[in-house]
């Protein structure tokens, strides 16, 4: 068979477990993050004509061009739409800033909310410091956001007939590394029903490929926030893996430091919805 | 029809009060919820509060500590949940939370003795010697806010009694303190002022504080009580009689308006359960509480409040009459474990010294 994935980075994710699962398959992926340029994305379009299944995310925004879900829907092409995991229950205060704005700090476009937040406030390092407690959580949301986004993912999976299996999921553990980097028990349990929706027989269920986000940053789970959702996790900030280096992990105190060294002199996207929150919560707090 | 006819005897002063003896008096009526043995229970407020402590340390119900040493009892660990010493106002409640959170950072980091140790402006006396260094303070102020934040968020049950409105405050940010400034350490001058909290302020700075911990802690629940010891001073221009009388007044319709306002809050009547019966329950001094009124407040506090427990047959409890016991009359019996009285720590003595 020749399945096309569209998608942002869970689409390679998807992949290797497809590949994996149900190896023999011609499986491509087809990203904007391979061809940027409109003309590239367009002839990406015209070649999924070619594909026998196409797997897509539901891509709406601009940025996607002629790949857009529903653009691609028009041309008349046949789409399994498969869920994005944007799972922010575990990670709320992991804001994605883009880089394009020259943020240089080792946990690539994720940036704290709070951090950002104090800092735009004038708040030196260590009130900043002393912010990371529950009632500042409780007044930004970060208590209640994993209840949100179970509901919000599941129902939006539900209508695109997946399951998503949180309580199995968590039972292995954080599922997310950073929000939108789910760990592979997830992308594994997306793949087996994009492979079941699609009547691809499973030849190696066991199989677990390695983890191709091992590497990237990691945002921990606040201790508050674990306390209440039943789970166990150090406060310790990893940054992006760099060659012939050994893997940065940072405190919080360091984390904080690294963010306020990175915002001093910038141009900071205080407009940014879970930015400007923070913004308000903290004004509300502390005058 | 007589609205008052089909009301209970409590309800009449003649059938509940003038009827009873001395020490039969239990005004508790319907209690919104009850203690149970594992419920965590932290309590703070005024030199009372610790009446309240010890005896559910002793009842062995789950007094819970958050900030620990070696030795429990020395400089104050065990004697309150985290070393925060006595909170009298409910102005200092309030700003133990928003210092406990970084809500508030006050101006006064410390407070120099004249014997050159460092105190902490918000518990002077927590440690006889205060502290050797500014660095040594604001280590022990970081653990020890974090021990703050750790019984506010796990605590079942949060006991507070209300002590005093007088209070001293500084003129700068409006940092409030549990001694005026001289007392224990610092220096008294026009950074601070002397405050005589009023009714609106403490029921709203109370409202805060609810808020604020129901966002910790949502399933908590509130005890009040108003403590029976007089005003050791007074700073109003009056005499001391009367700035009790507003004192004891005030907190006491704050605390009403506070619990009839939220089903959570509950009032413990320890301040009528002592004062109901003149100055029976006060020692010579008409300010110390006897201990058999600690142990009358605490019998009744038992009785309702505490789910599934017995009164502990070991403990010389003075009941009240109508639970089918003999009350003891205190001026039969002299004095007895005095002692044990005296360890209450009660920030207001120091004023004694001035």
């Amino acid at each position: 068979m020749k399945i096309g994935v569209i998608g942002n980075c869970q689409a390679l994710l998807l992949i290797n477990h497809i590949n994996a699962l149900s190896p023999g398959h011609d499986v491509t992926l087809v990203s904007m993050y391979r061809s940027s340029d409109e003309a590239a994305l367009a002839a990406l379009s015209d070649s999924l004509f070619g594909f026998d299944i196409i797997l897509t995310q539901n891509l709406t925004d601009s940025s996607w061009g002629p790949l857009r879900t529903k653009t691609l829907s028009s041309k008349g092409l046949k789409l399994d739409i498969y869920p994005t995991v944007h799972f922010t229950g575990f990670q709320p205060d992991a804001v994605h800033v883009s880089t394009r704005l020259g943020l240089r700090t080792p946990f690539g476009p994720w940036q704290s909310s709070l951090v950002m937040a104090a800092f735009l406030r004038g708040l030196s390092r260590k009130r900043a410091l002393a912010l990371f407690n529950a009632y500042i959580y409780s007044q930004l949301g970060f208590f209640d956001e994993y209840a949100a986004s179970v509901e919000y993912h599941g129902r939006v999976a539900r209508n695109l007939g997946f399951e998503m299996n949180f309580n199995a999921w968590k039972e292995e553990g954080i599922f997310t590394s950073v929000p939108h980097h789910p760990k592979p028990w997830v992308m594994k349990d997306i793949a087996l029903q994009c492979l079941a929706k699609c009547r691809i027989p499973v030849t190696d269920a066991d199989a677990m490929p390695v983890d191709m986000m091992i590497g990237t940053p990691v945002w921990p789970v606040y201790t508050e926030i674990c306390e209440r959702i039943g789970v166990y996790d150090d406060m310790i900030f990893k940054g992006r893996w760099q060659k012939d280096a050994e893997l940065q992990s940072f405190d919080l105190d360091e984390m904080i430091s690294i963010s306020y060294d990175a915002y001093d002199g910038r141009s900071l996207p205080s407009e940014l919805s879970q930015i400007s929150h923070a913004v308000q919560v903290i004004e509300a707090a502390v005058g | 029809m007589n609205p008052y006819a089909s009301l209970p005897e409590t309800a009449f002063w003649d059938k509940s009060v003038a009827s009873l003896g001395g020490y039969e008096l239990d005004p508790v009526g319907e209690v919104p919820f009850q203690l149970v043995a594992t419920d965590k229970i932290a309590t703070a407020g005024s030199c009372f509060a610790q009446h309240i402590a010890r005896h559910l340390t002793k009842k062995g119900f789950n007094y819970f500590i958050t900030e620990y040493e070696d030795k429990i009892g020395a400089e104050n660990y065990g004697v309150f949940p985290a070393r925060f010493g006595n909170i009298y106002t409910v102005r200092q409640l309030l700003q133990l939370f928003d210092r406990a959170y970084g809500l508030f950072v006050p101006v006064d980091e410390f407070w120099m003795r004249t014997d050159g140790a460092y105190v902490d402006p918000f518990r002077p006396r927590i440690q006889t010697k205060g502290f050797a260094s500014l660095a040594e303070l604001l280590e022990d102020r970081q653990r020890h806010l974090g021990s703050v934040r750790k019984m506010f968020e796990r605590c079942d049950v949060f006991i507070f009694t209300l002590g005093l409105t007088e209070g001293w405050k500084s003129s700068i940010d409006g940092a409030v303190f549990p001694l005026a400034p001289g007392v224990a350490g610092g220096t008294l001058d026009d950074r601070y002022k002397f405050h005589n909290f009023l009714v609106n302020e403490m029921v709203d700075d109370f409202n805060q504080f609810i808020r604020k911990l129901q966002s910790v802690n949502p399933s908590v629940k509130i005890v009040l009580t108003v403590s029976p010891v007089p005003l050791k001073a007074t700073y109003e221009k009056r005499h001391v009689f009367l700035s009790n009388t507003y004192s004891k007044a005030a907190l006491r319709v704050a605390a009403e308006t506070l619990s009839l306002a939220n089903a959570f809050v509950y009032y413990f009547p320890s301040y009528e359960i002592i004062t109901s019966n003149g100055s029976a329950f006060y020692e010579s001094d008409r300010r110390t509480v006897t201990r058999r009124g600690v142990e009358t407040v605490m019998s009744i506090f038992d009785l309702h409040l505490m789910a599934n427990e017995g009164i502990s047959a070991s403990l010389e409890v003075a009941l009240p009459g109508h639970l089918g016991l003999d009350p003891v009359c205190p001026s039969t019996r002299k004095p007895t474990k005095f002692e044990e009285l005296s360890q209450i720590i009660c920030d207001e003595e120091a004023l004694g010294d001035l």
